[in-house]
C-alpha cells in the first residue's frame, strides 16, 4: 500500500462502526453534495430545482393571455368552449378511476406472497436489506418506531437500518442515543443546508446503503413484522423489470376522529383499489411515501430521489417507469399515523399537492419524450392520475359554487354557458360522478373490513372540500415556496388518544 | 372462465337475435306495439324532436331508464316511429334476463341440463312477447336476475371469508339494485328487500358492525338513484312524489277509473293471475321454502322471500287500491322467478333428474305460458293476449286503428300547433304521426299559456273521451264539457273513435307550418335494414365486450 500511494501507512486495528463513522466524517461534505445535486447534474431535465421551464412559463403566459383575450373578443362561445373541456375532463378521469377500480376488483393484480412462501424461505439465502428511516423532530413517535423496526422479522445480521437525522435537530438525536437500539441501528446526521427536505436525506443514506434491497420508512410507521420477507418472497416472484415494490399504507389510529377515519377511505381506496388497478393495466404507479422496497442498485442508477421535489416518491415512481422498469403492489402493510388535526392535515396535504405539481410539470417539460418513454398507456394513465387527481381538486370549488349560485340565484350567465348537452354532462358528473368517487371511498373501506369506517367514507364530499383547499394553496406554495417542507406534526394520536406505553393500537 | 365469459358472451347474441327476430314480426307483420312502449319511446324521441326539446322531456312519472337507453337509439334516422327503438332495448335487457339466468344455474354446479332452463326462459311466450314489445318487464328481470345472482355470489364468497370477493359481489349487487330502481317501482320494493335479506344474512354471520357496513355498501346505489329521482321531480315539478300524487301517476288513474271496495278480491285477482300466467311458480316457490328449511339453507329461504315479495306485493297494493290495473304483463317476471327457484332447488340433485326436470320445464314453461296468455285473467287487463292471438292465428293484430288514421290525417292536413296531453291514449296519436314537433304539449314550457288561451297559439285540439284515463286530459281538466261540444272558439273538424279534433277559430297561430325535420322526410327504403344491420353488429360488439367483462366478473366461483 505503501508502495501504491507513495507515502507511509500507518496501520491500526478498528471496528466496522469506527470506519463507518470516520468515513462519515471524513467524506460527509461530499456525500452533502452528492445528495443534493446528483441528479441535478446527472439529469437535470428530470430535477424539479427549476419549477417552470422557460418554455413552460412562455406557454402558460401565451395561454393566460390567450384565453383572457379570447373571453373579451368573443365572450360567450370562449366561455362556453371552456366549460365543455372541463366538463368531458371531469367525465374521463371520473370515467377511468371507476375503471380502475373496476380492474383491481375483477383480479388480483398485485404480488402475493403466501404463508407457505414463508414458510419455505430459507433465511440463509436472504440478502442484505437497507432501512432508511429520516427523522426530523420525531421525538413523540421515536420510540414506536423503533420498537416496529426491531419487531422486523429479518436476520439482523442482514439488516442495515439507517436512522438519519438531520443536524439542525439534536433533540430526536439525543433520544435516540438516550434509547440505544440494537447495534444494527446506525445513525446518520445529514449536514445542515439546502434544500431541507426528506429526499435529501434519503440520498444521503442512500449513498452509504449496503443492502442489495432497500426500503424507506417514516417515523410514524409501523409495518407489518414479515414485509420484508414477503418483500424479497415477491420480488423473486415479479418479472425482472420489477425493481421497486409498494406496500399497502394505512393507518393505526383511524377511528380517532372522523378527518381520521376519511384519511383511512381514502387511502384504502388509493392503495387497495386505485393502485392495484393501475397495476393490472400497467399503468404508472405514483409511488406512496414509505414502505417503497427498490432494487439498491437500480435506484442509484436512477439519481434516486429529487431533493427538490416534496414528494419524491411520485416522482421516482414516474421515473422508473420511463426508465422501463416497473412497479408492483405486494401484499403486506404498513400502518402509520393519520392526520388527525385539520390544519396539520391541511399542511400535509397541500405539500403533497405541491409535490405532485412539481412532478407534472418536470416530466411535462417534454411531452413527446415521456410519451414515447411511457408508452400512449402509460402516457395517458400519467395524466389521469397525476394530472386528473390535481385537475379534479383545482377544479371541484368552481363548479360547487357555479352550482350553488345556479340553485339559489339562478343566474341567468351560468345557464348561458351551459348549454344543452353540456349541461346534462355536467349534470352527470355532479350526480353521478361524485356520489362514485364517494362510494369508492366505502368500497376501500369494506375492503379492509373497517366497518366503523364505511358510514363516514359515504360523507366524503365534505372531506372533498379540505382537499380543493390545499390544492389551491399548493398553488400558492408551488409559485412562491416550491421548496419549502411544510413538516407534518407526528404523535397527535398519542396526545388525544394515549395507548398503553405509548403504543400505537393497530 | 374464459369459456364461461364466451358462453356468456354467445347466450347473449343468441337471445338478442331471437328477441329482434320477434320485435321484427311484432312490427313489422302483426303492427303489433304495446302502448306503454310506445309511450317511453316518444318520451324519448320528445328530448330530441320535441317542440321543446330537452331532457326532462322523459316524464316524471315513470322510472326514466327504459326511456333514457332509447336515447341513442331515436337519433337513427326513421327508426323511433317504427317502434324498434324499445324493442331493442327490451331484447338486449331480455337477453341478460337470459344470460344471468344461465349464468347462475352453471355457479350452482347445474350441467348442460341448464341451457334447457334457458330454452324454457326463452321459448315462454311472455317472456317474448314482453322482450320484443319494448316493454320495461325485460329491464327489471334482468335487474332481478342480477341481484339474485350478486347475492348468492355474495353469500358464498362471506362463507368463506373472502372479503375481496365479497365486496366486489356487493359493488354488483347495489348496481343491480339501482338499476331495478330506475327501472320500474316493483325495483323499489325488491331493492328493499334485498337490503333486509343483506342484513339478515350478515347478521347471521357476523358483528352488527359487518352488517351494517354491508347493507351500505350494497344499499348505498339503490338508495341514492331513488334520492336522485325524487331530487329531479323537485328539481323539475316543484314536488319529490310527483311520481306518485301528480296529475297523470297511478293514484291519479285511481280516482279516475274509482276501485271496487273489495280489497281481498282485488288481491285476490293478483293471485289468479300468479296461477295462470306462471303456474309452476307456487310449487317452485314451497319447493324451495321446504328445502331451505329443511338443509338450513339460508340463501336459498332469503332467495323465495326474495321472489314471494314481488306478486306479494302486487296484490297487497292493488288490495290497498294503490296500483289499478296490474298488468297481467307486470307478473311476467314470475317466469324467470320460477326457473331461478328451480335452479336452486335442484341444484344438488344427480344429473339426470336435473336434465329431467330440464326437459319438463322447456315443454311445460312454454305451454303454460302460452295457455296463461290466452286466458282471461278478469279483472287484470291481458295485454299480452294479442301476441298470443297473432302467434296462433298468424294474422296481423291490426291495433291502433283510429290512432292510426288520426294520425295520418294529421301529417297529410299540415295541422300544428295541436295543442294536446298524451293522456288518455293520445300519445299514440302523437307516436304514429312520427312529429311530435307538431303538438303542444304538457312537458313544453309554454303549455300553460297556451291552454290558458289557445287562441292565436294553437291551429287544433285534440281531445279523448272524457272517461276513464280520458279524464286525466289537460283539455278536459282545463274545459269541462269541451270534449262534448267544443267551445265558443273551436269547432269540430275531426271525429275518428274515442277522439276529436277541434280548429280553433282565429287568428293562426305564428308557428305555423312544423320544421321540415319535425314533418318528416319520407324514408328511403334502404334506411331500416341499414340501420338495423349496423345496430346488429354493434349489438354483437356489445355482446363480445360484455361476456369478457362481465363473464369474468360474475364466474368467480360457485355459489350455495
Amino acid at each position: 500500500m505503501a508502495e501504491c500511494l507513495g507515502r507511509p501507512v500507518r496501520w491500526a486495528v478498528t471496528g466496522e462502526l469506527d470506519i463507518y463513522r470516520t468515513l462519515e466524517r471524513v467524506y460527509r461534505g461530499l456525500y452533502l453534495d452528492r445528495a443534493r445535486s446528483d441528479l441535478l447534474l446527472r439529469r437535470p431535465e428530470q430535477s424539479a430545482h427549476e419549477t417552470f421551464t422557460v418554455g413552460q412559463l412562455a406557454a402558460l403566459l401565451l395561454g393566460l393571455v390567450g384565453l383572457f383575450g379570447a373571453v373579451l373578443w368573443l365572450g360567450r362561445p370562449v366561455a362556453v368552449g371552456l366549460i365543455v373541456l372541463v366538463t368531458l375532463a371531469y367525465g374521463i378521469i371520473s370515467a377511468y378511476r371507476l375503471y380502475l377500480v373496476g380492474r383491481a376488483l375483477g383480479s388480483t393484480s398485485e404480488v402475493q406472497v403466501t404463508p407457505d412462501d414463508l414458510k419455505n424461505l430459507d433465511e440463509r439465502t436472504l440478502p442484505k436489506y437497507t432501512v432508511l428511516v429520516p427523522l426530523y423532530r420525531e421525538t413523540e413517535v421515536l420510540p414506536a418506531l423503533l420498537r416496529a423496526l426491531a419487531a422486523l422479522d429479518y436476520p439482523a445480521a442482514k439488516l442495515d437500518i439507517k436512522l438519519i437525522f438531520d443536524e439542525d435537530d439534536p433533540e430526536t438525536l439525543a433520544l435516540a442515543q438516550k434509547l440505544r437500539p440494537p447495534g444494527h441501528f446506525k445513525f446518520l446526521v445529514v449536514p445542515a443546508g439546502a434544500p431541507q427536505t426528506k429526499p435529501k436525506a434519503l440520498n444521503y443514506g442512500l449513498i452509504q446503503a449496503t443492502g442489495q434491497y432497500c426500503v424507506i420508512y417514516d417515523a410514524e410507521d409501523i409495518p407489518e413484522p414479515d414485509q420484508l420477507k414477503k418483500a424479497i418472497v415477491a420480488f423473486r416472484k415479479a418479472p425482472p423489470e420489477v425493481i421497486c415494490l409498494q406496500a399497502r399504507l394505512n393507518f393505526y389510529n383511524r377511528d380517532q376522529n372522523i378527518l381520521t377515519r376519511w384519511f383511512a377511505a381514502e387511502y384504502t381506496q388509493w392503495f387497495d383499489l386505485t393502485l392495484p388497478g393501475l397495476h393490472a393495466t400497467g399503468g404508472v404507479i405514483p409511488l406512496g411515501g414509505n414502505s417503497n422496497h427498490f432494487v439498491t442498485q437500480k435506484v442509484r442508477e436512477l439519481g434516486a430521489w429529487d431533493p427538490y421535489n416534496v414528494t419524491e416518491d411520485a416522482d421516482l415512481g414516474v421515473r422508473l417507469a420511463r426508465s422501463g422498469y416497473r412497479t408492483a403492489m405486494f401484499n403486506s402493510t404498513t400502518y402509520e399515523e393519520a392526520n388527525s388535526h385539520p390544519i396539520n392535515w391541511v399542511r400535509q396535504r397541500t405539500r403533497w399537492f405541491k409535490g405532485w405539481m412539481q412532478t407534472w410539470l418536470v416530466h411535462m417539460r417534454r411531452p413527446a419524450r415521456l410519451c414515447s418513454e411511457l408508452g400512449l398507456g402509460g402516457f395517458l394513465s400519467f395524466q389521469m392520475v397525476i394530472g386528473g387527481t390535481l385537475f379534479i381538486a383545482l377544479v371541484n370549488p368552481v363548479l360547487w359554487a357555479l352550482t350553488t349560485l345556479w340553485f339559489t340565484a339562478n343566474w341567468e350567465v351560468i345557464s348561458a354557458v351551459f348549454p344543452g348537452p353540456v349541461f346534462y354532462l355536467a349534470a352527470l358528473n355532479l350526480y353521478l360522478g361524485n356520489f362514485l368517487f364517494a362510494y369508492l371511498y366505502a368500497l376501500g373501506a369494506a375492503l379492509r373490513g373497517y366497518h366503523d369506517v364505511v358510514r363516514y367514507a359515504l360523507l366524503a364530499p365534505a372531506y372533498w372540500l379540505l382537499m380543493s383547499f390545499a390544492a389551491w394553496r399548493a398553488v400558492f406554495h408551488l409559485l412562491f415556496k416550491p421548496f419549502h417542507w411544510e413538516k407534518t406534526v407526528h404523535g397527535l394520536h398519542l396526545r388525544s388518544q394515549p395507548s398503553e406505553k405509548g403504543r400505537p393500537r393497530v | 372462465m374464459r369459456k364461461a365469459a364466451l358462453e356468456f358472451s354467445l347466450l347473449f347474441c343468441l337471445l338478442i337475435g331471437w328477441y329482434i327476430l320477434w320485435a321484427g314480426v311484432m312490427v313489422a307483420r302483426w303492427g303489433l306495439i304495446p302502448e306503454d312502449a310506445a309511450a317511453r319511446t316518444l318520451q324519448a324521441a320528445q328530448v330530441f324532436y320535441g317542440r321543446d326539446p330537452k331532457l326532462s322531456n322523459l316524464g316524471f312519472v315513470w322510472p326514466p331508464m327504459p326511456a333514457l337507453l332509447q336515447l341513442p337509439l331515436v337519433l337513427l334516422p326513421g327508426l323511433w316511429p317504427t317502434g324498434l327503438c324499445g324493442a331493442v332495448v327490451s331484447a338486449l335487457a331480455g337477453a341478460l334476463a337470459g344470460a344471468l339466468l344461465n349464468e347462475t344455474a352453471r355457479a350452482l354446479g347445474w350441467d348442460r341440463a341448464r341451457y334447457l332452463l334457458v330454452g324454457a326462459f326463452a321459448l315462454n311466450p311472455a317472456v317474448t312477447s314482453v322482450s320484443a314489445g319494448g316493454l320495461s318487464e325485460p329491464l327489471l328481470m334482468a335487474a332481478a336476475l342480477g341481484q339474485v345472482r350478486c347475492f348468492l355470489g355474495w353469500a358464498e364468497a362471506e362463507a368463506q371469508a373472502d372479503r375481496r370477493r365479497a365486496v366486489g359481489w356487493l359493488f354488483g349487487l347495489g348496481l343491480a339494485g339501482a338499476l331495478g330502481v330506475l327501472t320500474r317501482y316493483e325495483g323499489w320494493l325488491l331493492a328493499a328487500v334485498m337490503g333486509l335479506m343483506v342484513v339478515v344474512f350478515a347478521l347471521r354471520r357476523g358483528n352488527a358492525g359487518a352488517a351494517e357496513a354491508a347493507v351500505l355498501v350494497y344499499g348505498a346505489p339503490p338508495a341514492y338513484a331513488a334520492f336522485v329521482w325524487a331530487f329531479f321531480n323537485w328539481l323539475v315539478m316543484k314536488d319529490p312524489l310527483y311520481f306518485w300524487r301528480g296529475p297523470y301517476a297511478t293514484l291519479a288513474y285511481v280516482l279516475a277509473e274509482g276501485t271496487t271496495p273489495n280489497p281481498i278480491g282485488r288481491a285476490g285477482a293478483v293471485l289468479v293471475g300468479v296461477w295462470q300466467l306462471s303456474p309452476l311458480f307456487l310449487p317452485a316457490l314451497v319447493s324451495a321454502i321446504g328445502l331451505g328449511l329443511a338443509r338450513g339453507r339460508l340463501p336459498v329461504l332469503l332467495v323465495a322471500g326474495y321472489w314471494l315479495s314481488l306478486p306479494a306485493f302486487l296484490a297487497f297494493s292493488r288490495g290497498l287500491g294503490q296500483v289499478l290495473d296490474v298488468q297481467y304483463r307486470y307478473l311476467t317476471p314470475l317466469v324467470p322467478a320460477t326457473l331461478c327457484l328451480v335452479t336452486l332447488t335442484l341444484a344438488r340433485i344427480p344429473a339426470d333428474w336435473r336434465l329431467g326436470a330440464g326437459l319438463a320445464l322447456l315443454v311445460l314453461g312454454p305451454a303454460t305460458g302460452l295457455l296463461g296468455m290466452w286466458a282471461d285473467p278478469a279483472p287484470l287487463g291481458n295485454s299480452l293476449k294479442p301476441f298470443a292471438e297473432a302467434l296462433l292465428s298468424g294474422r296481423p293484430v291490426q291495433a291502433w286503428a283510429a290512432e292510426r288514421e288520426l294520425a295520418a290525417y294529421l301529417r297529410e292536413s299540415g295541422a300544428g300547433p295541436v295543442l294536446t296531453d298524451p293522456a288518455g291514449g293520445v300519445e299514440m296519436v302523437v307516436f304514429f304521426s312520427g312529429q311530435p314537433a307538431r303538438f303542444v304539449l304538457p312537458a313544453d314550457r309554454d303549455f300553460e299559456a297556451i291552454l290558458e288561451n289557445p287562441v292565436g297559439k294553437a291551429s287544433h285540439v285534440l281531445v279523448p273521451s272524457p272517461t276513464g284515463a280520458g279524464s286525466l286530459h289537460a283539455i278536459n281538466r282545463a274545459f269541462s264539457g269541451f270534449y262534448e261540444s267544443g267551445a265558443a272558439w273551436a269547432v269540430l273538424e275531426k271525429e275518428v273513435g274515442p277522439y276529436r279534433l277541434y280548429r280553433v277559430l282565429g287568428p293562426q297561430p305564428p308557428e305555423g307550418r312544423v320544421s321540415a325535420r319535425a314533418a318528416g322526410l319520407p324514408t328511403p327504403v334502404w334506411v331500416k335494414p341499414a340501420v338495423l344491420s349496423l345496430l346488429g353488429l354493434g349489438i354483437l360488439g356489445l355482446a363480445i365486450v360484455l361476456g369478457r367483462r362481465i363473464g369474468p366478473i360474475l364466474v368467480w366461483s360457485r355459489p350455495e
